[in-house]
């Protein structure tokens, strides 16, 4: 039962990443042939990212979730493993950010990303050890930290006011806590519905971020 | 168990490189060459000073403007080695912090709150 959870989050974060990839990869040649099924194609590079940032936010939540619970399972080697896919995700999405912003925003964002992720592990580490105080340190952290990302993001695009992204973040940082929170308590009907809301949620952040970009910048995100 | 704790937030910070002894050197701006003017200007903009590395000359006042909307601090030295020259917060989107920089050598700074930010001024 233990490990239900891990294979089944292993199962979805393997769906979620191939499925990606086949929207991404087929918007470029439309539907297969001979396919009866109309596979999804993004006809224009705004659509496009909308794509690519919902995958990476949507892998993030689902990556992160298979590292929070390796990490309160107590399995050190899994954990690590999880941590490195997640950090390996973290570059991914810093990547696309810098593939609009450039280089600098790029190496700017990367560190401010994985600070959210030092806290959500602080977070884990006060509810295994049933630290009351860490974990609300943690949580103070994350709070300050959605200002911090509210105002990197407004920064960058006027089209996204801070406390706008600092709201959706703030709503991430929560969802994923309720899915911390019922893998503590080994609420194993309840991890899935928080964890498909956790996931879900990333969609009202990579949206507006793509919708918000292409605004920004209407000739390099033009249709084709 | 501890140990196991312990294990797990040193993975997490090794990967995701949270520790700042772990980060890179200073943020160097590549976008331009360094600029020599007295009275110059360095903004704070998306968690970045810009530009990265000033040259100016001894005597020079140097200016910094944070444009984000979040408080960032100008300290001097690095995250690992703070040397206590100056350690100014920029409380928000408009604050400034001015110096006088008379004698000449390389100035590193960063921003406190995100010590990933950092910056070079070399005074000649």
């Amino acid at each position: 039962m233990k490990n239900s959870f891990v294979r089944l989050t292993g199962v979805v974060t393997i769906a979620t990443v191939l499925s990606a990839g086949c929207g991404m990869a087929t918007s470029h040649y439309g539907a297969m042939p001979g396919s009866t099924m109309a596979m999804a194609t993004s006809s224009t590079k705004a659509a496009d990212l909308k794509t690519g940032l919902n995958a990476l936010l949507g892998e993030h939540v689902l990556v992160a979730a298979v590292a929070t619970s390796h990490a309160l399972g107590g399995r050190e080697a899994a954990f690590k493993g999880a941590a490195a896919g997640l950090d390996a995700n973290s570059v991914e999405i810093a990547r696309a950010i810098g593939s609009v912003y450039g280089a600098d925003a790029e190496k700017a964002f990367l560190p401010l990303w994985r600070r959210h992720i030092g806290f959500v592990v602080d977070y884990v580490g006060g509810v295994a050890a049933k630290d009351k105080a860490k974990q609300d340190n943690a949580v103070n952290d994350l709070v300050q930290y959605t200002q911090d990302f509210g105002a990197f993001l407004s920064s960058a695009n006027p089209n996204l006011p801070k406390a706008v992204v600092a709201d959706l973040v703030k709503s991430h940082v929560l969802t994923l806590k309720d899915v911390i929170d019922a893998q503590a308590a080994r609420d194993w009907q309840k991890v899935y519905p928080a964890l498909r809301a956790a996931a879900a949620h990333m969609q009202m952040i990579a949206d507006p971020l793509a919708d918000a970009i292409a605004k920004q910048f209407p000739a390099k995100f033009a249709a084709r | 168990m501890k140990r196991f704790w312990q294990s797990v937030g040193l993975a997490a910070v090794t990967v995701m490189g949270v520790v700042p002894a772990l980060a890179a050197g200073p943020l160097v701006s590549q976008a331009a060459d360094p600029q020599k003017e007295p009275g110059s200007a360095i903004t704070i903009r998306v968690f970045q000073f810009q530009p990265g590395q000033l040259d100016v000359k001894a005597g020079s006042r140097v200016t910094w403007t944070n444009q984000d909307d979040i408080e960032h601090t100008v300290t001097s030295g690095t995250p690992e080695r703070p040397d206590g020259r100056f350690n100014t917060r920029l409380s928000g989107k408009g604050a400034t912090f001015s110096s006088t920089f008379t004698q000449p050598g390389t100035y590193s700074y960063f921003c406190n709150r995100h010590p990933s930010m950092r910056g070079q001024l070399r005074v000649n």
